[in-house]
């Protein structure tokens, strides 16, 4: 999901040396996977109150004025860097139109839950296989999706929170530990816990015998 | 072998392949679980799990 690192490495190097055309090289290669995270886990009903384009924006342009604190001392990776951005104004705007006194958005939906029906987590994962698929395959694919999507949503947010960081951000179980300041030891238990509950859910739609048929 | 021991070799192994599918490599679960076979049935009821994600469709297709 996230762009290649190496060349993230080249732009920081860059910027490091004052180009400003690496700065804009960084940050604008980074826009689609923002926004793919910003669809991803915002909730549907947040969706219908706030652009996702804007908040994109906001986290980039708050990356560009923070980026020379960021280059004196990177803390984490550049892309889990713009992450934990995204993500606190996903909170802040879930805390904004909370408190704003409109209806509850928590009865609704939770913050992390990817929405049902909501194409965001298929176009994801239709990135990552051959497009021609028949007409009876793109049903069976559909009908996995949606279990997939409805196990997904069953879940607690600790365990979507570590199952969609692996599988959809296709981040590897070190950022991870970096993202959520846990060792790797504990970011793979947390993982194969969160396994686990998906793996159950999942039996629960008798998901094999039937996709195997 | 105690719960918690064996909590934590799988969880490594899990981390382990599923890196390698992120480096869309396809991992050979069975060798991995012939090389731990007190592992090997957890090891293969959660791989499908695990593979799910980015592997759904090309098992629908099969």
């Amino acid at each position: 999901m996230w762009p290649d690192n190496t060349q993230t490495q080249e732009l920081l190097i860059r910027a490091r040396g004052g180009d400003n055309d690496a700065v804009n090289g960084l940050l604008e290669r980074h826009r689609d996977a923002l926004r793919r995270l910003v669809d991803m886990r915002l909730n549907r009903v947040l969706q219908r109150r706030v652009d996702a384009s804007d908040i994109v924006q906001d986290v980039l342009v708050e990356a560009n004025r923070r980026l020379q604190d960021y280059l004196r001392e990177p803390k984490l990776p550049f892309h889990l860097w713009l992450r934990q951005m995204a993500r606190d104004r996903m909170i802040d705007a879930h805390r904004r139109h909370r408190g704003a006194g409109r209806r509850s958005l928590d009865r609704e939906q939770h913050l992390d839950v990817p929405a049902l029906g909501d194409q965001s987590a298929v176009d994801l994962a239709a990135q990552l296989y051959d497009r021609e698929l028949t007409p009876a395959a793109a049903a069976t694919r559909h009908e996995l999706e949606r279990r997939f999507q409805a196990a997904i949503a069953q879940l607690d947010e600790i365990d979507r929170e570590v199952i969609l960081m692996r599988h959809f951000e296709q981040l590897t179980n070190s950022e991870v530990a970096q993202a959520l300041e846990l060792s790797e030891p504990a970011a793979g238990m947390r993982y194969l816990r969160a396994i686990r509950r998906l793996r159950t859910l999942l039996d629960g739609t008798t998901f094999g015998e039937e996709s195997r048929a | 072998m105690t719960t918690t021991d064996r909590d934590e070799q799988l969880a490594e192994l899990l981390t382990r392949l599923t890196d390698e599918l992120r480096q869309e490599r396809v991992p050979d679960i069975e060798q991995v679980a012939r090389q731990h076979p007190e592992l090997a049935s957890d090891l293969r009821e959660l791989w499908t799990a695990c593979w799910l994600p980015k592997g759904w469709v090309r098992w629908a297709v099969q």
